[in-house]
């Protein structure tokens, strides 16, 4: 008991530590000066250190403020290649005297996007403002750009609405990690893998969705389909070539964790060497606008993709629970040496499991592909938060799968409105985990053996 | 009611020996051979090293109670491997692409480089750690970066945030490791080891994040990290201001080049302190391991409920071994910080310690040497990759059809092969190089 | 009392009642009111138990009886819902498993826990108390703890050349075969120095021509002054070598008495066949091993529950 009380001090004093940051999350205004909270004097005048090789320093400033800099708001810049897509070369976040300074290259040209969900409350860009700035760097070091932005005053939105419109990503976004989690879940539960290469395959559904629209030119929706089925596909390969042999060899759990940790890293730089480490996007739905329904709004694709989620964990759940392979997972997933000794084929159940798990991880990936864009880190970025979702609600349950992807999706984007800093508001929903682990370990738990 | 089991009766005693074992001469024959062969003799000894390694374990195997040695024996043999691999490759590649573009002696020369350098210094550190954790108690730390992490921040918060001296800043990147181990340990050493994994990588997540946060820019410097700290350790470096021919003067030279190899003045200081830490924590691993607190860890890596029933408080052990590890990981963070001048947040991501763990499974999980030797081993063979496939890519013509491979993708290779390597070592040969089969902690479970 | 019982058993034991839950007159274990529940199943209902000091007792009962999991209550390993129980006057409810063993009271488990990846020697060092060498600040300075070991390794020897292990000194535990587990096992135990000794079915899976010599160490301990308890389904054994029988069915204490009276006792017949006679053995059975399997399960959730805090 004592130690529980000295880990519950121990977090305290963790959060504790973190408070200054959401503290000053908060006070966030137009009219203060953010970066450096007044009352560390150090801070005043402190510069960023220059980097050593080329860089572009971008100024950022309100023409209808009287050119008055725009701190905190985050700049991305894009190297431009003739015939290529734009790759990301780097971000960063103005200063209070509006200033970022993002490494580059060398000399070419380049373009810097602004993200206009770091604009301070209140304040829009205008109709005459784009969120691009072309720059060409013509010799190496330093290249200075200004980028002069017009803002309008827009009203205050209200708490509320504010709290809806994360609640609907936050669904959103839960859905989609639900899918991912419910592949995991059903993977752990006949195999008891840790599969540290689950995130790849989410990529791997945004990766083969980009690949039969963009390179074979399909639509998106069949893409995203064929997606799906070629998923479905190396699930079953992955199995017969990787994981049944070794289950075969009687190869322990944690050697087969690591060989996922490895074949993780494996996948992650083929698919980097295939498509390279920018962001893609799909032919279609790429912006869409919202339209209103009721208090929320929702653009086209998003309510489709909330749908299709819902409807396909709605049918998966169904199938678990009544059919005979539904009930012969289950019963593998309970005890395997009796379901095999009682005459059932077990590595046939494996194998679909395998299939079925990885194409809802696809289908995840080609949904999130959809909603945003493709890059291939994306779905390892993703995979701590499926870990979160399946250890919160209890592992190896679909139904925990389901509840704790949801909350650790709402969690991720309402988050920030209650002060968790909003460039980094995944770690909200880790330290969740970390706090399951602490109090309710027995929900995350699988089978001991016995004592004795 | 009677459940009795026909067990064998292997009653047979097997032959002890005890009386002292000697090395065969092979054994030092082929390692000569084999280090001749990746250094000075260009590959031409390595096929030697591996008949002569082969003929010493023969030997051994034939009489173990006679020849001990065998480990050696078979570092001979890799070396000579990777020798003749070595050799194959570039009488091949010579042969057949003519010396277009590839120069077979940089990418040695690079390979041997980054293997003695400071960064395979970083790995081996942090992979020490991990070999007290997983190799020898069997806690499973995927968050070797997180303990890396503070130890780099310690230090740079201390001196460039606060604004306190150096000898202030190393203590606290000393103890940050410390106190993250016993925060982390309490609630996670309970766990399951793939649990253990989760929240440890979780917590190594949540710490890169919150360092790299723009919210906490003030403290940590945000995306861009932190940097001048590190003066007092470069003003102490001895090849800056001290020569032993010449005391008082500067060294007479700016770059070491010792024909293969060739370091910075600053890159040899680190080199001095980097090996001697190096040297240090494998003292200090190996003489807490054959202690009988070593002894414990082992029994804990392979039954708690054993050791529990013996009276031994287990979890104590575990968190014991968990801070001296994590001491280590943040011994390689401030060594990085001090190394490389800056700290930045990615690089303590998640593939940071999953390097470290392939680096403790190449030479072994549960030798003292195994990480060293695998840290170096690794980078050998990364920065090697790395350097071929960069000159093959490289120019306006490269050898290497762009099609294939562009300059881009050509620093991808290594890690595609690091992936796969670390499959095929945990599938084939989970002892790694020098680990003992019937000895690791691995298999079972 | 039987004769063949005389010469070894204390006379105290004499006067005591057969009836379950008796009085003993000089008892190290005494436990009240002990409840485990697995979901809807009590695995362990002991109203009150006593454990003679100086004897070998045997804990009997069909399988699921709940033998192991009152072992492991008592051990510490698991949490019991209710009930208090105390080791020679030391309350013992919540006191996690090493205390329990520090206080003297070191079990052994149903499946073998050899260290196999250690030497047999080195699996006997481990056992030692007390040792400064385990100390994390002592160890990387051998020459605190060098000759404390030697002393350990003596008494390890000792035991091991008593246990008829010597020549397997060096191997790896896991190279033994299964009865030499359990040997070295109970010599490890031994190493702790324990007052009262369990031992979880000490001759499941042994050899049969190891069983004689087993039976001998069984008894040795008592001989040197250890009390010993044990779980056991070998009816042999039991009637061989134990001064008192305590016999469990459905999680509760059924019968108590010497070993001939028991084997007598309708209650115990009862228990191992099933209360009516009537109904269908096998279904019995099937019952009985659900409610093991249950009680598995279970265990394994509260024991994570529980673990470490």
């Amino acid at each position: 008991m004592r130690q529980r009380v000295f880990t519950l001090v121990s977090v305290v004093f963790f959060l504790l530590l973190l408070q200054p940051a959401n503290a000053f999350a908060e006070t966030t205004s137009p009219s203060a000066s953010p970066t450096a909270p007044s009352g560390t004097p150090s801070d005043e005048g402190a510069e960023e250190p220059l980097p050593d090789g080329d860089y572009i320093r971008v100024t950022l400033t309100d023409r209808d403020k009287g050119g008055a800099p725009v701190p905190d708001v985050r700049l991305t810049v894009a190297a431009v290649e003739e015939g290529s897509e734009p790759e990301d070369v780097g971000e960063d976040v103005t200063d209070d005297q509006g200033i970022a300074i993002i490494e580059t290259p060398g000399p070419g040209t380049y373009v810097v996007t602004l993200d206009e969900d770091t604009l301070p409350d209140g304040v829009e860009l205008n109709d005459a403002t784009s969120t691009e700035l072309e720059i060409t760097a013509r010799l190496g070091g330093a290249t200075n750009a200004a980028f002069p932005i017009g803002t309008q005053a827009v009203n205050e939105v209200p708490f509320s609405e504010k709290f809806s419109v994360a609640m609907m990503s936050g669904i959103k976004f839960g859905l989609l990690v639900a899918l991912a989690a419910l592949g995991l879940s059903l993977i752990f539960g006949t195999t008891g893998l840790t599969n540290f290469a689950h995130g790849e395959l989410i990529t791997l559904g945004a990766l083969l969705a980009y690949v039969f629209n963009r390179g074979i030119g399909l639509p998106v929706i069949v893409a995203g389909i064929a997606a799906v089925v070629a998923s479905a596909f190396f699930g079953w390969a992955q199995d017969k070539a990787l994981w049944a042999p070794l289950r075969r060899r009687g190869t322990g759990l944690i050697a087969m964790m690591i060989v996922s940790i490895g074949f993780g890293l494996f996948l992650r730089n083929v698919f980097q060497y295939t498509i390279g480490s920018s962001r893609k996007s799909l032919s279609e739905y790429v912006n869409q606008g919202r339209r209103d329904y009721g208090p929320i709004s929702l653009a086209d694709k998003e309510l489709a993709i909330i749908v299709i989620s819902l409807v396909t964990i709605t049918i998966t759940c169904i199938v678990l629970m009544r059919t005979r392979l539904g009930k012969a997972m289950r019963a593998v997933s309970d005890n395997p040496a009796l379901s095999a000794s009682s005459g059932m084929k077990v590595d046939r159940v494996i194998s679909n499991v395998w299939i079925l798990g990885t194409a809802l991880t696809g289908l995840s990936g080609v949904l999130l592909a959809i909603n945003s864009q493709i890059n291939f880190l994306m779905g390892f970025k993703l995979l701590l938060l499926v870990f979160a979702g399946v250890t919160l609600g209890g592992l190896g349950t679909i139904w925990g799968a389901l509840f704790g992807s949801m909350v650790i999706g709402i969690m991720v984007e309402v988050g920030p409105l209650f002060g968790v800093p909003s460039s980094i508001k995944e770690v909200g929903a880790l330290v969740v985990l970390i706090l399951v682990l602490l109090v309710r370990p027995q929900g995350i738990l699988g089978r001991r053996e016995r004592i004795g | 009611m009677n459940t009795t089991e026909k067990s064998p009766a292997t009653e047979e005693p097997k032959a002890a020996p005890t009386q002292a074992r000697r090395t065969p001469p092979e054994v030092v024959t082929s390692i000569v051979l084999g280090i001749l062969g990746i250094t000075l003799a260009l590959g031409f000894t390595s096929p030697f090293a591996i008949i002569k390694g082969r003929q010493a374990v023969a030997k051994i195997d034939e009489d173990p109670a006679r020849y001990d040695g065998r480990p050696l024996a078979m570092v001979g043999q890799v070396l000579g491997i990777v020798g003749t691999v070595w050799l194959v490759a570039w009488l091949v590649l010579s042969f057949t692409v003519g010396f277009a573009g590839i120069d077979m002696f940089d990418v040695l020369r690079t390979a041997l480089n980054q293997a003695l350098g400071p960064n395979a210094i970083v790995y081996a550190l942090a992979a020490i750690g991990l070999n007290v954790h997983f190799g020898y108690t069997g806690l499973l730390n995927f968050g070797q970066a997180g303990f890396m992490a503070v130890g780099a921040y310690g230090l740079a918060v201390t001196v460039v945030t606060w604004d306190q001296p150096f000898v202030l800043g190393i203590l606290v990147a000393l103890l940050a490791p410390v106190l993250l181990a016993l925060v982390l340990g309490v609630p996670t050493l309970r766990l399951r080891a793939d649990y253990l994994a989760i929240a440890t990588i979780a917590t190594a997540e949540i710490l890169r994040l919150v360092f790299g946060a723009v919210e906490t820019k003030s403290v940590f410097g945000g995306s861009n990290g932190l940097n001048n700290y590190a003066g007092t350790y470069q003003d102490a470096n001895i090849f800056r201001t001290w020569d032993v021919f010449n005391p008082g003067g500067a060294l007479g030279f700016d770059r070491l080049d010792l024909w293969i190899m060739s370091f910075s003045k600053r890159d040899l200081w680190s080199m001095v302190i980097g090996w001697l830490l190096v040297a240090l924590c494998c003292l200090v691993v190996w003489a807490l391991m054959r202690s009988p607190w070593g002894r414990l860890l082992r029994a804990i890596r392979e039954d708690e409920d054993a050791v529990r029933s013996l009276g031994k408080n287990v979890f104590a052990y575990k968190m014991q071994a968990l801070v001296l590890g994590g001491l280590f990981g943040g011994l390689a963070g401030l060594y990085l910080a001090l190394k490389q001048a800056s700290v930045v947040p990615s690089d303590y991501s998640t593939n940071m310690t999953f390097l470290a763990f392939v680096a403790l499974l190449i030479g072994g999980a549960a030798r003292v040497a195994g990480p060293v030797i695998g840290a170096m081993i690794l980078w050998f063979l990364i920065s090697g990759m790395r350097e071929f496939f960069e000159q093959a890519t490289a120019g306006a013509d490269p050898v290497m059809p762009t099609w294939l491979m562009d300059n881009t993708q050509a620093s991808l290779i290594r890690f595609v092969a690091v992936g796969l390597g670390l499959m095929l070592l945990m599938i084939f040969r989970p002892q790694g190089i020098f680990g003992d089969r019937r000895e690791i902690a691995i298999d079972g479970r | 009392m039987a004769a063949d019982l005389g010469k070894t058993a204390r006379p105290d034991l004499t006067g005591i009642e057969h009836v379950p839950g008796s009085k003993k007159p000089d008892a190290i274990v005494v436990g009240d009111h002990i409840t485990r529940q697995f979901g809807g199943l009590k695995a362990v209902d002991v109203g009150h138990i006593e454990i003679q000091r100086g004897v070998i007792t045997a804990l009997i009962g069909p399988n699921g009886a709940g033998k192991t999991t009152l072992f492991n209550l008592l051990t510490g390993f698991d949490t019991p819902d209710t009930g208090e129980w105390s080791f020679n006057g030391h309350p013992l409810a919540r006191v996690v498993p090493h205390k329990v063993a520090r206080l003297g009271m070191v079990r052994t488990f149903q499946l073998t826990k050899v260290l196999a990846k250690l030497s047999v020697i080195e699996n006997m060092r481990l056992g030692a108390k007390g040792q400064s060498g385990e100390s994390f600040l002592k160890a990387a300075l051998p020459f605190l703890w060098r000759s404390e070991e030697a002393r350990n390794t003596e008494r390890a020897d000792e035991l091991l050349a008593r246990f008829k292990l010597d020549a397997k000194r060096e191997d790896f535990a896991g190279s033994l075969s299964g009865g030499q587990r359990k040997l070295l096992e109970m010599a490890r135990a031994l190493m702790v120095d324990p007052e009262l000794i369990m031992l979880d079915e000490p001759m499941a899976g042994v050899n049969p021509a190891l069983k004689q010599s087993l039976l001998g160490h069984v008894k040795s301990l008592r001989d040197e002054g250890r009390t010993v308890l044990f779980v056991e389904h070998d009816m042999d054994m039991v009637r061989d070598i134990s001064d008192w029988v305590i016999v469990m069915a459905q999680g509760q204490i059924v019968a108590e008495g010497t070993p001939d009276a028991v084997m007598a006792d309708p209650a115990v017949i009862d228990a191992y066949l099933g209360a009516h006679h009537d109904t269908d053995l096998s279904e019995m059975d099937e019952k009985a091993l659900e409610a093991e399997a249950e009680a598995e399960l279970e265990a394994e959730l509260h024991d994570t529950e529980t673990k470490g805090s």
